[in-house]
């Protein structure tokens, strides 16, 4: 099987504390993958380090067989972000928003071609929000707004998605419609990498789930390693209680 | 309408309103950008720390601006070199590194032997800016207003998700310094029409009333840039008139059309009349 995501014994540090920890693990292509983990167990590390936001200490990521350089001047990998880490009351449209993923193939001005306008029509319409395009973002509900960031990996050309926590303060209903776009994205060939503090729902519709605690507990398919153990492990305490109380965060 | 065109007779008010309608331009075309990313306190940092490079021009017989230049920039990037090191939030090291430099400044004014009238650097005097002071803040005024224009969905793509520009490879670090150098350049430019003080307001307020006005950023530039140009206006012939401070009437005009839009926009005021 090819691996879209490839991390060869990745540690990152901050202020000489090990962050991750000789991490290793591949995602397949065309996997939706959960990252699971407490708050401070390296989700977001991971992700910046596949982002190349991060210096890394040693070791070494591919996505795709490229470096991840190269990986981000082909439009390969894209981020989608927090909802609370979008400022919703910026003045800019859907459409405006999807079309920054076709920023990096344009010139300093950011001149929009025809094929670009094109790319993203399709990508609105493949989240269907083509009947949205000319709102403000902050007008959006909340499985539109994660929709418009999908749109914009798409528009970009993304084969690798990374979403943060897209289901934090979502109801069941707009999860388990955000969850049939990822499966119908996973059709045409698409990886997602999804990172998640909750584990309420994710082994439902992960195929694949990383387990992370500084260094990887586990990785594998998720009926294998999703298991009560390899949970408390990485969880640190009974599963579910330490987790659910936000002040211990 | 001879009330509005005889005072144009004279060359002194002419030029102050030629000058400030420039500097208003680009103030206010900043402001959205400082606003959006919540660098208002940026505005206060830069022009507060001015203050001592102007009056080390002066000793050094250099153009004030370059002095002024100098000090701006240095300053923000004082605050940035700080706050890396330390574990204070933003806030305070900004607070400290520019009331340091303003006090620096103050201290020498008051020592060191110049012309220099501190009042004038404080509250502005464009009525009485001399004519190679308003071509080099012309030539600054057009050239920032040039580049943000041009650059204005690169810095806006910056201002809105950092995360997604460098995943895009868009070079973060150079916008950030980008948009730090246009801050001071712009500063620079106010200190005769407005003054270091009261260029916070045209740094901010503009941007913040667009904001109110519009969801579309393009059009945000647009109605920044003329309400400024109005206030500019405005205020230059308030002071005419009323023998008023002419930054003051500038200013002022701006916070009484942030109050009008604040109480009256359509959809984000406090009295919606629109129903959305």
């Amino acid at each position: 099987m090819t691996s879209a995501i490839d991390i060869e014994n990745l540690t990152v540090r901050y202020h000489g504390k090990a962050v991750l920890d000789d991490v290793n693990v591949s995602v397949p292509a065309g996997a939706i993958c959960g990252l699971v983990g407490m708050n401070g167990a390296g989700k977001s590390t991971l992700f910046k380090s596949i982002m190349n936001a991060v210096p890394v200490a040693s070791g070494k990521v591919r996505l795709e067989g490229h470096t991840v350089k190269t990986a981000q001047k082909n439009g390969i990998v894209a981020y989608v972000p927090q909802t609370e880490s979008v400022d919703w009351n910026f003045p800019v449209s859907v459409r405006d928003v999807v079309m920054m993923g076709r920023y990096g193939f344009m010139n300093i001005l950011r001149r929009p071609s025809e094929n670009d306008q094109e790319l993203v029509n399709e990508a609105l319409a493949r989240v269907h929000l083509i009947d949205f395009e000319d709102r403000q973002v902050g007008q959006l509900s909340g499985g539109q707004r994660k929709r418009v960031f999908v749109a914009r990996a798409l528009a970009q050309g993304a084969t690798i998605l990374l979403l943060d926590e897209p289901f934090a303060g979502v109801d069941a209903k707009t999860e388990a419609s955000l969850v049939g776009l990822l499966k119908d994205l996973q059709k045409q060939g698409i990886t997602t990498l999804v990172a998640a503090h909750d584990l309420a729902t994710i082994g439902s519709y992960c195929d694949h789930i990383i387990l992370l605690k500084q260094a990887v507990i586990a990785a594998g398919r998720t009926k294998d390693v999703f298991t009560q153990k390899n949970i408390a492990r990485t969880y640190d305490s009974v599963f579910g209680v330490k987790e659910g109380v936000p002040w211990m965060r | 309408m001879d009330a509005i065109i005889s005072p144009l007779q004279y060359d002194f008010m002419l030029k102050a309103i030629v000058v400030s309608s420039l500097v208003g331009v680009v103030c206010a075309l900043l402001s959205c950008f400082l606003v959006l990313k919540r660098w208002s306190l940026m505005g206060d940092a830069v022009s507060h720390s001015v203050l001592p490079g102007v009056v080390l021009a002066y000793v050094a017989g250099l153009p004030y601006s370059i002095g002024a230049f100098i000090f701006g920039l240095g300053g923000v990037l004082g605050i940035g070199y700080i706050k890396q090191r330390v574990r204070l939030k933003d806030d305070a090291v900004i607070g400290i590194v520019y009331t340091t430099l303003f006090a620096l400044g103050l201290v020498l004014v008051s020592k060191v032997p110049s012309n220099i009238d501190l009042m004038h650097i404080l509250f502005g005097y464009v009525l009485g800016i001399s004519d190679g002071d308003a071509w080099q803040v012309g030539l600054i005024a057009v050239a920032v207003t040039g580049l943000l224009i041009t650059l204005r969905r690169s810095l806006l793509l910056y201002s809105f998700d950092q995360a997604h520009a460098s995943a895009i490879r868009l070079n973060v670090n150079f916008y950030h310094y980008l948009l730090l150098a246009l801050l001071a350049l712009t500063v620079v430019a106010s200190v005769q029409t407005v003054g270091i003080v009261l260029v916070v307001a045209m740094l901010i307020t503009p941007g913040a009333i667009a904001h109110l006005l519009t969801d579309r950023f393009d059009r945000m530039l647009l109605i920044a840039a003329s309400v400024s140009v109005f206030a500019c206006i405005a205020g230059a012939y308030a002071s005419y008139y009323f023998d008023v401070s002419t930054g003051g009437a500038m200013v002022l005009v701006l916070g009484i059309i942030f109050l009008l839009t604040f109480l009256f926009a359509p959809k984000y005021g406090v009295l919606k009349f629109k129903s959305h």
